[in-house]
């Protein structure tokens, strides 16, 4: 490229070289996917639906807890944290049990209570966050008759530490 | 040598080209991980996030590629700067959603599961180290050492 020329037509050449790079990348990722043992679905589907798969499906949504009724059940309850592992080190509720939706998926279970009655409540990051639902109803589908989810989660938490 | 100018313009961009190259590699056996790292955002369809995630690593792949070439070096530059500002909406939207987001950018390595703060800081570095090597591509310093017209040029090796 000269000094002191115009750029716009290597700009519209990279432009076009960029466009044909990506689709054709597009298309071999395609040609790929096809060929794995274990294909990427399309259209994708999400977290959940794998989660849930396999499972006696409920249409019953698991019931929420407000912060306060959390802090109470510190001791009694156990809770259960649906983030993955690496935000799960960085801190979490007393006690808490790692549980996040890829171990399920992978259909790797951590040890839960053997007693199904047990109160189990399940978090996960807060805001938007939708793990701890996914988890709540994968602990339904597996026996376990009393699930809660704190909706607040480990945000909410940290907020009300003093 | 053309000087640090030139010497600095030629370390950016294969330290750019190598982490693309980098990316891509480690995406490529595990196109789920990305997939579900797309999906965790919430700004792209169903229908888009398959292809996306089957087709980006590749793309990234080439991206340094061009960047190491002489021919795409341009080319190679302006796509890194379109990957990484792409990411840096991105993680910018789920800082401002209030999401925790790991990506699985590079993979599905511990190393680099970052939170979605750190995520996006890092995208917004690499998108002004990919913004600099562009910038360098297009507009090179009026020194002849640096001419890659001419081919090489003292100061580009």
């Amino acid at each position: 490229m000269k000094q002191g020329g115009t750029i716009l037509p290597v700009l519209r050449r990279d432009l076009l070289v960029i466009v044909v790079a990506f689709a054709a990348s597009l298309l071999l990722g395609w040609a790929i996917n096809i060929l794995r043992p274990v294909p990427v679905a399309f259209p994708y589907q999400s977290r959940e639906t794998r989660a849930l798969q396999g499972l006696e499906r409920t249409e019953k949504e698991p019931p929420e807890l407000p912060l306060e009724a959390v802090q109470r059940a510190v001791g009694s309850a156990v809770f259960i944290d649906a983030r993955e592992p690496f935000f799960f080190e960085e801190g979490h509720l007393p006690e808490a049990v790692n549980f996040p939706v890829s171990a399920i998926i992978e259909r790797r279970l951590p040890s839960l209570p053997a007693d199904r009655n047990q109160r189990l409540i399940v978090y996960c990051s807060g805001g938007d966050c939708e793990d701890s639902r996914i988890i709540a109803r994968a602990l339904s589908a597996l026996g376990f008759e009393n699930v809660f989810v704190f909706r607040g989660g480990w945000e909410e938490w940290v907020e009300a530490r003093p | 040598m053309g000087g640090m100018g030139g010497g600095e313009a030629v370390i950016a961009r294969l330290a750019l080209a190598g982490l693309l190259i980098l990316a891509g590699t480690l995406k490529l056996p595990d196109p789920l991980g990305f997939a579900d790292g797309l999906a965790a955002f919430h700004l792209l369809p169903a229908w888009a996030i398959t292809p996306l995630a089957a087709g980006i690593p590749i793309f990234e792949i080439l991206a340094g590629g061009g960047l190491i070439s002489r021919r795409f070096r341009t080319a190679g530059a302006l796509a890194s700067c379109g990957l990484t500002a792409a990411f840096v909406v991105f993680y910018g939207w789920a800082f401002l959603s209030g999401r925790d987001v790991t990506c699985s950018c590079f993979g599905n390595l511990e190393l680099f599961q970052v939170s979605t703060t750190t995520g996006l800081l890092r995208a917004a570095l690499l998108l002004a180290l990919a913004a600099w090597v562009a910038a360098r591509a297009y507009f090179p310093p009026a020194n002849s050492a640096n001419q890659p017209s001419s081919g090489t040029g003292k100061g580009c090796h």
